[in-house]
C-alpha cells in the first residue's frame, strides 16, 4: 500500500522536476525573457503617468493614478504568473503521438500536466516574489500605496486558485486540438486575447460599462482582475471570500468540462490514430 | 592537370558540455564547460581535372568539413587549398559560377513550390541565358526520368526524386566542379543505383571534376578509381581503389534465423559465428567463397530467413590502420 | 557604368522574383497564412488597445491630440508590418543554428542580398500595413494638418527612412546571434524594445527621448514622421533623420560581414 502511494507521488515528482529543469535549460533565453516581461508594465508606466499628468480627471476609468499604477504592476506580473503553457504541451502531445504513451501507462493525464505547469512556474515562482516585493516597495515610495497584511495573506489564494481556473480554462481550449488539427495554430492569439479581455494588460473597465457587466457573467476576470482587487484593497472581505467562491464554482465547472472533453478526445485520438 | 590542391588543412570546432538534472543546469547558468573538436587534423591532397574522387570514412570523420571548406562555407583553421587557381574561401563570384555543393542532407529546393520554380529562381542567380536553360532542363530531367514531376510540389515527391530534383538544379549552371555530399543517403536501392548511374553518365559526358563523399561502399564503388579514405580528421590512405577493396571485402555477414534448433558445431565449418541464440546465429563467411558456402547452408540447415551485410566501413578502415602499421609508407 | 547598372537589373529581378515566390510558398499552405496573420491580429488588438485608452479620455497629451496619436500608432503598426515583411532577417538566428546558410553561400551574389531579401512573410505583414496605412489616414484628416505636398513628400520621406532602420536595426539585432548563441533571446529583447514604440516618444521622459534617439536610434524610425508634419523637427534633427539610416545601415553590414565570418554549420 505505501509502495504504490509512493511511486505515484514520484511520478508527479518527476513531471514536476522535469517542468523545472526544462525551464531552466536556456539559460540566457530564461534571464532574457524574464527581463523583457517587465518592459511592457514599464510602457505603461509611463503611459499611464503622461495621461494622467495630461488630464484634468482624477479618477480615469474607475481608478485613481495609484490604483492604477497597482493595477498596471500587478496585473503584468499575474498575467505573467497564471500562464500555463499547458495547450503547447498538450498539443504537442496529441500530434507527435506521445498522447498513446499517457494513455497506456497508468499515469493520469491531468494532474500530469498540473504538476509539469507547477514545476515549469517554480522558476518563475521566485522571480515573481522578487518582483512583487520590489514593486510594492517602489510603489509605497513614489505613490503612498500600502498594502494592508489581511490582503497579502489573502492574496494567496486568490492567486493559486485563479492559476488552476486558468489552468483549466486553457486545458478546455487545447482539446480543440483533438477534433481541428490545425487549432493550434491559433493558440497564440486566443492566449493574446483571452488575456486583454480579462484585464490583463488594461482594467477591463476601458472597454465601457457594458463590457464590464458582460464579462461579469464569464470566468475571465476571476484569473486577473479579482487577484488584483484583492490585493488592491478596494474589495472588503466580504467581498474578497465571496470572490473565492466564484472561483472554486468555476474550476469545479471548467475541471469537470475538461476531463469530459479529454476522455471524448483520447477516445477520438485512440480511433482515429492521432 | 591539377585542378584541386589541399596543403595540411585544419579545421577545429568548439561547443560547450552540458550537465544533466537540475543541479547541473543551475550551474550551467553561470559556467559552461568549452570543449574543442579536431574536425580535420591537417590533410593534403591533390585532385586532377575530370576526376571522380572518392572521400570515404565513418561518420564523423571530416569529409563534409572537408567539402565546406573547399566549396567556401568554412575557412579552415589553418592550411590552404585552390580550386581551378581560386582560394574557395575568398568566395569570389566568378569561383562560385564554376562549382556546384549537393548535400543530401540540406535542400536548396524550396518544399511548397514546384521544382521548377527553384530552376527558374537558379537560372535568374546564375543568368543562365533563355534556350541555353531550356537545353539544359530538358536534358537533365530526362536522363533523370523526371520529367514529369517538375510541376509537382517538392513536398509530395519521394526523396529520391527529391534528390534527382537537387542535381538538376545544381547543374543548370554547367559547373566544371561537383561536390557530392552522401547524395544517396537515405534513399531506396533503386534510386541510389539510379543516381549512381546518372553521375557516371554525366560525368563521362561532361568534363567535370567530382569529389563525392559517402559511408555507402557501392557509392564509391561504382563511381570512383580513386579513393581518400579519411577517419577522425586524418588522411589513412590516397590511391587507387581496387589496391585496398580488399580490406573491405574479406568477409560477408549472414544472419540467419531457424524454424528448429541446429547443431552449430556443424555450422563452424562455413565460417566465424559471431553471435548465436537459440533459433538465430550470425556468421562471417569468406568473400571468395561465399556464394557456394550460403547456398551449401540453405540446403543443410532449416533456415527459415536470411539476410546477408556487408561489414561496416569502420571494420575496412581499422583493417587499413593494421596494415599501415605494419607498413609504414604512405 | 554598364556594370552597374546591370547589377542592379539583377538585384531588382531576384527581388521581384523572391516576392512571388515567397506569396505563392505562403499561399500552399493557407492555413497557415490565415494563422500568421492571425496572430498579428492579435497583437494589433492589444496596440489598438492602448489607442482606445488614449481616445476615450478624449485629452490631449502635451501638444497631442488622441487624432495626432493616431497617427503615431498608425506608423508603428505599420513599422511592425515591414519588420514582420523581412521574414529573411528574422529567420538568421535559426538558419545559423541549423547551418542552412551553406546552400545560399555557395551562390553567387551578395549572400546578405539573397537572405534578407529571399524570403518574405506576407501573412505577417499585410494586416499591419494596412492597419497602419488606415490609421494613418483617418488621423490625419481628423487633424488641422495640412496635406500639402511638403508635409507628404516629407512624411513619406521619413518614413522611408524608418523602413531602412527598421531593416538595419532588425539585421543587428538578428545577427548578435553569432555572438551569443541564444535562441532567440535576442529578438525576444529587441521585440520588447520595438514595443516601448507603441505610444510617440514624447510621452517618455526627456532623458529616455535623448536615449532613444542618438544612443539606440530607434524612436527615429516611429516618430519622425509625425514630428515633420506637426512642425516640431528642427533643422538639426530633420537632417539628423536623414543621416542615420546610412550610418546604421553601414553598421549592419560591417556586423553582417563580420558574422559570416564566424559562422560554422552547426553540424561540424
Amino acid at each position: 500500500m505505501n509502495d504504490s502511494f509512493s511511486i505515484k507521488r514520484n511520478k508527479y515528482w518527476v513531471s514536476l522536476s522535469m517542468g523545472f529543469v526544462n525551464s531552466m535549460e536556456y539559460r540566457f533565453d530564461f534571464l532574457i525573457s524574464l527581463l523583457s516581461t517587465t518592459f511592457p508594465i514599464i510602457i505603461q508606466v509611463f503611459v499611464w503617468t503622461a495621461i494622467y499628468d495630461a488630464s484634468t480627471k482624477e479618477v480615469l476609468y474607475g481608478h485613481t493614478f495609484p490604483q492604477m499604477m497597482v493595477y498596471t504592476v500587478f496585473a503584468g506580473a499575474i498575467s505573467m504568473f497564471i500562464r500555463t503553457g499547458v495547450e503547447q504541451s498538450i498539443n504537442r502531445d496529441i500530434h507527435s503521438g506521445q498522447l498513446s504513451n499517457f494513455l497506456v501507462k497508468s499515469i493520469m493525464y491531468i494532474p500530469f500536466r498540473i504538476m509539469n505547469s507547477i514545476g515549469e512556474k517554480l522558476s518563475s515562482i521566485v522571480v515573481m516574489i522578487l518582483f512583487s516585493v520590489i514593486a510594492s516597495i517602489a510603489m509605497y515610495v513614489f505613490i503612498g500605496f500600502e498594502m494592508q497584511v489581511i490582503n497579502i495573506i489573502l492574496f494567496l489564494p486568490a492567486i493559486v486558485l485563479a492559476f488552476l481556473l486558468n489552468f483549466f480554462i486553457f486545458f478546455c481550449i487545447s482539446t480543440l486540438a483533438f477534433w481541428i488539427t490545425e487549432a493550434s495554430r491559433f493558440f497564440y492569439s486566443i492566449t493574446i486575447i483571452v488575456m486583454v479581455a480579462s484585464g490583463g494588460v488594461f482594467p477591463i473597465d476601458i472597454f465601457g460599462t457594458l463590457y464590464v457587466k458582460v464579462l461579469k457573467l464569464m470566468p475571465f476576470m476571476y484569473t486577473t482582475t479579482f487577484p488584483i482587487k484583492v490585493i488592491n484593497g478596494t474589495l472588503s472581505s466580504g467581498e474578497i471570500l465571496n470572490g473565492f467562491l466564484v472561483q472554486i464554482i468555476w474550476i469545479v465547472v471548467f475541471s469537470f468540462f475538461a476531463t469530459f472533453l479529454w476522455k471524448k478526445g483520447s477516445k477520438r485520438f485512440v480511433a482515429v490514430g492521432g | 592537370m591539377k585542378i584541386i590542391q589541399v596543403n595540411d588543412l585544419t579545421r577545429d570546432f568548439e561547443y560547450y558540455k552540458k550537465a544533466q538534472g537540475i543541479k547541473g543546469s543551475i550551474k550551467n547558468l553561470f559556467k559552461r564547460e568549452k570543449k574543442i573538436k579536431h574536425a580535420v587534423k591537417g590533410i593534403s591532397f591533390e585532385i586532377k581535372e575530370g576526376e571522380i574522387i572518392g572521400f570515404l570514412g565513418p561518420n564523423g570523420a571530416g569529409k563534409t568539413t572537408t567539402l565546406k571548406m573547399l566549396s567556401g562555407i568554412l575557412h579552415p583553421t589553418s592550411g590552404s587549398a585552390t580550386v581551378a587557381g581560386y582560394i574557395p574561401w575568398e568566395r569570389k563570384d566568378e569561383y562560385k559560377r564554376m562549382f556546384a555543393f549537393v548535400s543530401g542532407q540540406k535542400t536548396q529546393l524550396w518544399n511548397d513550390l514546384p521544382a521548377i520554380d527553384t530552376f527558374y529562381l537558379n537560372k535568374c542567380i546564375y543568368e543562365i541565358p533563355d534556350d541555353e536553360y531550356n537545353d539544359i532542363l530538358n536534358e537533365l530531367a530526362t536522363l533523370l526520368d523526371v520529367k514529369h514531376l517538375i510541376n509537382i510540389q517538392v513536398r509530395r515527391l519521394s526523396l529520391g526524386e527529391k534528390m534527382k530534383m537537387q542535381i538538376i538544379a545544381s547543374l543548370l549552371h554547367k559547373p566544371s566542379i561537383l561536390f557530392l555530399d552522401e547524395p544517396t543517403i537515405g534513399l531506396d536501392i533503386i534510386s541510389q543505383q539510379k543516381i549512381r548511374s546518372f553521375i557516371k553518365n554525366y560525368a563521362k559526358k561532361q568534363k567535370v571534376t567530382i569529389i563525392l563523399t559517402s559511408h555507402y561502399m557501392k557509392d564509391i564503388e561504382d563511381l570512383c578509381k580513386k579513393v581518400i579514405v579519411i577517419n577522425e580528421g586524418s588522411v589513412v590512405y590516397n590511391g587507387h581503389l581496387k589496391d585496398i577493396q580488399s580490406m573491405f571485402h574479406m568477409k560477408k555477414i549472414m544472419n540467419l534465423v531457424f524454424s528448429e534448433n541446429i547443431d552449430f558445431e556443424q555450422l563452424k565449418k562455413y565460417g566465424s559465428i559471431i553471435e548465436q541464440s537459440e533459433f538465430k546465429a550470425t556468421i562471417e563467411l569468406d568473400v571468395k567463397t561465399y556464394a557456394q558456402n550460403t547456398t551449401k547452408i540453405l540446403t543443410e540447415f532449416p533456415v527459415i530467413d536470411f539476410t546477408m551485410e556487408e561489414p561496416s566501413v569502420e571494420k575496412g578502415i581499422l583493417k587499413l590502420f593494421e596494415r599501415n602499421a605494419g607498413n609504414p609508407n604512405e | 557604368m554598364m556594370k552597374i547598372l546591370k547589377r542592379m537589373h539583377w538585384y531588382l529581378k531576384l527581388l521581384f522574383l523572391f516576392m512571388k515566390l515567397s506569396l505563392q510558398s505562403q499561399l500552399e499552405y493557407r492555413l497557415n497564412f490565415l494563422a500568421g496573420a492571425s496572430v498579428e491580429i492579435a497583437c494589433l488588438f492589444i496596440k489598438l488597445v492602448y489607442l482606445i485608452l488614449v481616445s476615450r479620455t478624449g485629452e490631449s497629451i502635451g501638444f497631442l491630440t488622441p487624432d495626432m496619436i493616431m497617427i503615431f500608432i498608425g506608423t508603428y503598426i505599420f513599422m511592425t508590418g515591414m519588420w514582420m515583411l523581412f521574414r529573411g532577417i528574422n529567420s538568421i538566428p535559426s538558419i545559423v543554428l541549423r547551418g542552412e546558410l551553406d546552400v545560399l553561400m555557395t551562390k553567387p551574389g551578395s549572400l546578405q542580398f539573397l537572405q534578407t531579401f529571399g524570403s518574405f512573410d506576407l501573412a505577417k505583414t499585410f494586416p499591419n500595413v494596412i492597419a497602419g496605412i488606415v490609421l494613418i489616414i483617418i488621423g490625419w484628416s481628423n487633424t488641422t494638418i495640412a496635406a500639402s505636398f511638403a508635409n507628404i513628400t516629407g512624411f513619406l520621406f521619413f518614413i522611408v527612412c524608418g523602413i531602412i532602420l527598421t531593416y538595419s536595426f532588425s539585421l543587428i539585432a538578428a545577427l548578435l546571434v553569432f555572438w551569443i548563441t541564444s535562441r532567440n533571446a535576442v529578438l525576444t529583447l529587441y521585440a520588447a524594445l520595438w514595443d516601448f514604440n507603441n505610444m510617440p516618444m514624447a510621452i517618455y521622459p526627456k532623458t529616455m527621448q535623448l536615449i532613444g534617439t542618438f544612443i539606440i536610434p530607434i524612436f527615429v524610425i516611429f516618430n519622425w514622421s509625425g514630428l515633420f508634419i506637426l512642425g516640431q523637427l528642427d533643422m538639426f534633427r530633420i537632417i539628423y533623420g536623414a543621416v542615420i539610416p546610412i550610418i546604421v545601415f553601414v553598421l549592419s553590414r560591417m556586423m553582417w560581414k563580420r558574422g559570416i565570418m564566424r559562422y560554422y554549420s552547426a553540424n561540424g
